[in-house]
């Protein structure tokens, strides 16, 4: 695990939270509970780069999402929100980051970890670390992914080998992207292709359709 | 519910917009044709054995041989066994395999199920009637050969094309001997008349043509309702295809012998040979109150009508070739998920009710979209345009795309449905 990460999740370490970050939480409905559950915590300027792997000289201040294991305790993956959000040349944004070349996870919620990993019950597949928590509050076995591709490895369509962890033989899975899968057809792609790879795991899955656009 | 977000919506902007649980598991779901599977825990007793051994050896899926065989089945045992309820539902089973292509091997896995009924025993070897051009070529069938009788179509086309001329009373006669096993006819110069019939077909089709098969006397008499749809995909190639061993084979013969000979023998009398009426299988409390609970939510759309009567004789079929003498948990476990199953089959192969060739396509187009967007390449290939022509395709899409029923996104060159209250 990255020196500086494991500082940041020692107990030893003072957490806090930017009041830009609480907003930003709180926007998506999460509470002080899940927040400190999730040990969600603002990071100090100096470890930007040191984080990260390279200098993020735009970004203003930045919000750490750990990752939690499926067994105890965090992995040693980092995936941090950014403020402000970065606008690339063809308007693209970008609100997250993570070290280059690094995967992505699955993102595991303290509430309902144990449902997920070990219950019969549907488990529901969510586009977004936040959202995912939003979720998971609400009661239902609820985990993250990292955006439309986040659920393999580049150059690969199996799953994660965090999935390995989740009972999934004959398990409903929902999976609720965000509202663009009804108009982006990469994403729209992208979901066929997860769902094909959780049915070659035997689960029963499902894309859930949320409004595509807000009032 | 206003759901404030900036672009795109995610779950936190719609639980913040008030959003409980309840209204997550509502959400709409779509398949983004993910292709459909018989459920694996749906296929037991006898019919799974058979379907596992023949599709280890054989391309076709193994849907097709578990259906395929559960049609041979239920002809052979229903006038023998039905459900312990006043509406005494007969094991037979109307099944077409909806394939993607001629590649499927559907016609491999009807002719390989029965090539397999005729192998058992004479007394058990089904009565079979491979095409036929009228009601009257039924009911003399029936007469002279056998009262239980199973068509049998290698392609549901050349059934429904003679069904369609005028005059013929052959869908009316196949539609009513579906749920009753008598049919009267009166005509002008001569009468109709089939008394303790069962009927059973097996039939296969392309889901293309089955697509635009029917017209609106089909739709209106509800003889589509009365199919059991079967759709599934090759995955297997194998060149040349290995017999089966013998041994496997009279291992799975004597089985299925086993099994009708001890349904024979209940309906028989065990001791003294006379005949006591169709054995009626009870149902264990916690099935009923699976059904119960499954029907009290059944779905109300046109997708849903006659599923509980399938239900009903598949609870007789899957009891009766798992060897059982009553309905139990797994048996209706594996009912329900087929009920479920055939309500997405039927979903996603509703026929298109259209009149001319540019608006079927234009349907096709539309549920094509319906399941996200889709790249023109997809889209061409899902809705099959090279067999329709693409003057037609073309057409169809530019008409959606000027009433702005489709979008066009440049960008990515896909296409995809307006959304709902979008200017038309």
């Amino acid at each position: 695990m990255n020196p500086h990460l494991a500082l940041l999740l020692s107990a030893a370490y003072p957490r806090g939270l930017a009041p830009e970050h609480l907003a930003d939480l709180r926007k998506s409905t999460i509470t002080d509970e899940t927040i400190r559950a999730q040990h969600i915590m603002s990071v100090p300027p100096a470890m930007f780069g040191r984080l990260l792997g390279f200098d993020v000289p735009d970004v203003r201040s930045m919000m750490l999402l750990p990752f939690l294991a499926s067994g105890a305790g965090f992995i040693g993956h980092v995936r941090v929100k950014i403020f402000p959000e970065l606008k690339g040349k063809d308007c693209h944004s970008t609100k997250y980051l993570q070290p280059r070349g690094s995967s992505p996870r699955l993102y595991f919620v303290t509430c309902c970890m144990d449902s997920v990993l070990r219950g019969d019950g549907p488990v529901w597949f969510v586009e977004g670390e936040k959202k995912a928590l939003s979720v998971g509050q609400l009661g239902l076995s609820a985990v993250g992914f990292s955006g439309a591709e986040g659920w393999h490895r580049s150059g690969t369509r199996t799953l994660l080998e965090d999935f390995d962890a989740i009972q999934l033989w004959r398990r409903e899975a929902e999976l609720l992207p965000d509202g663009d899968v009804r108009s982006n057809v990469n994403v729209a792609d992208a979901m066929r292709r997860f769902s094909a790879a959780l049915r070659d795991r035997g689960a029963r899955p499902r894309i859930r359709m949320l409004p595509e656009r807000a009032a | 519910m206003m759901i404030h977000a900036k672009g795109k919506v995610g779950a936190d902007d719609y639980i913040a917009s008030g959003a409980t649980e309840a209204d997550l598991r509502a959400l709409p779901h779509i398949g983004l044709r993910i292709p459909l599977v018989v459920p694996d825990e749906a296929m037991i007793g006898v019919g799974r054995e058979f379907a596992d051994l023949f599709a280890r050896h054989l391309e076709s899926p193994r849907a097709f041989f578990y259906f395929a065989f559960l049609t041979y089945f239920g002809a052979a045992i229903s006038k023998m066994v039905t459900l312990d309820s006043e509406l005494r539902p007969p094991a037979r089973l109307y099944t077409v395999l909806l394939g993607e292509s001629a590649d499927t091997r559907k016609s491999t896995a009807l002719k390989k199920t029965d090539d397999f009924f005729r192998s058992l025993d004479d007394k058990w070897a089904p009565s079979v009637l491979f095409g036929v051009g009228s009601a009257e070529g039924i009911a003399a069938e029936m007469e002279s050969e056998s009262s239980t009788l199973v068509l049998y179509f290698d392609e549901l086309k050349g059934f429904i094309d003679k069904a369609k001329r005028e005059g013929s009373a052959l869908m009316p006669m196949v539609t009513s001997l579906f749920d009753s096993d008598h049919y009267d006819n009166r005509l002008k110069d001569r009468k109709i008349r089939v008394r303790d019939a069962s009927l059973s077909l097996a039939a296969a089709c392309t889901k293309d043509t089955y697509a635009t098969l029917f017209d609106t006397q089909f739709i209106a008499i509800g003889f589509i309702n009365r199919l059991w749809l079967v759709a599934d995909q090759t995955t297997e190639r194998i060149a040349i295809p290995r017999p089966i061993p013998i041994g496997d084979l009279e291992a799975l013969r004597d089985r299925v012998l086993g099994q009708l000979e001890a349904i024979a023998a209940r309906f028989h009398g065990a001791n003294n040979g006379q005949v006591t009426g169709r054995v009626a299988l009870p149902l264990v409390p916690q099935a009923r109150a699976l059904f119960e609970a499954w029907y009290a939510d059944r779905p109300t759309s046109v997708f849903g009508k006659r599923l509980d009567a399938y239900a009903m004789r598949l609870m007789v079929l899957l009891a009766a070739s798992s060897g059982k003498a009553e309905v139990d948990v797994p048996v209706m476990e594996a009912v329900l998920a087929l009920v479920n199953y055939q309500l997405a089959v039927r979903q996603e192969n509703d026929p298109v009710d259209a009149d001319s060739a540019v608006a079927r396509m234009e349907e096709r187009i539309r549920r094509a979209l319906a399941a996200g967007p889709l790249r023109l390449k997809a889209l061409k290939r899902t809705v099959h345009y090279s067999r329709h022509g693409l003057w037609i395709f073309q057409t169809a899409l530019d008409n959606l795309v000027r009433a702005e029923e489709v979008l066009h996104d440049r960008k990515t060159k896909s296409y995809r449905a307006a959304p709902e209250g979008a200017p038309t």
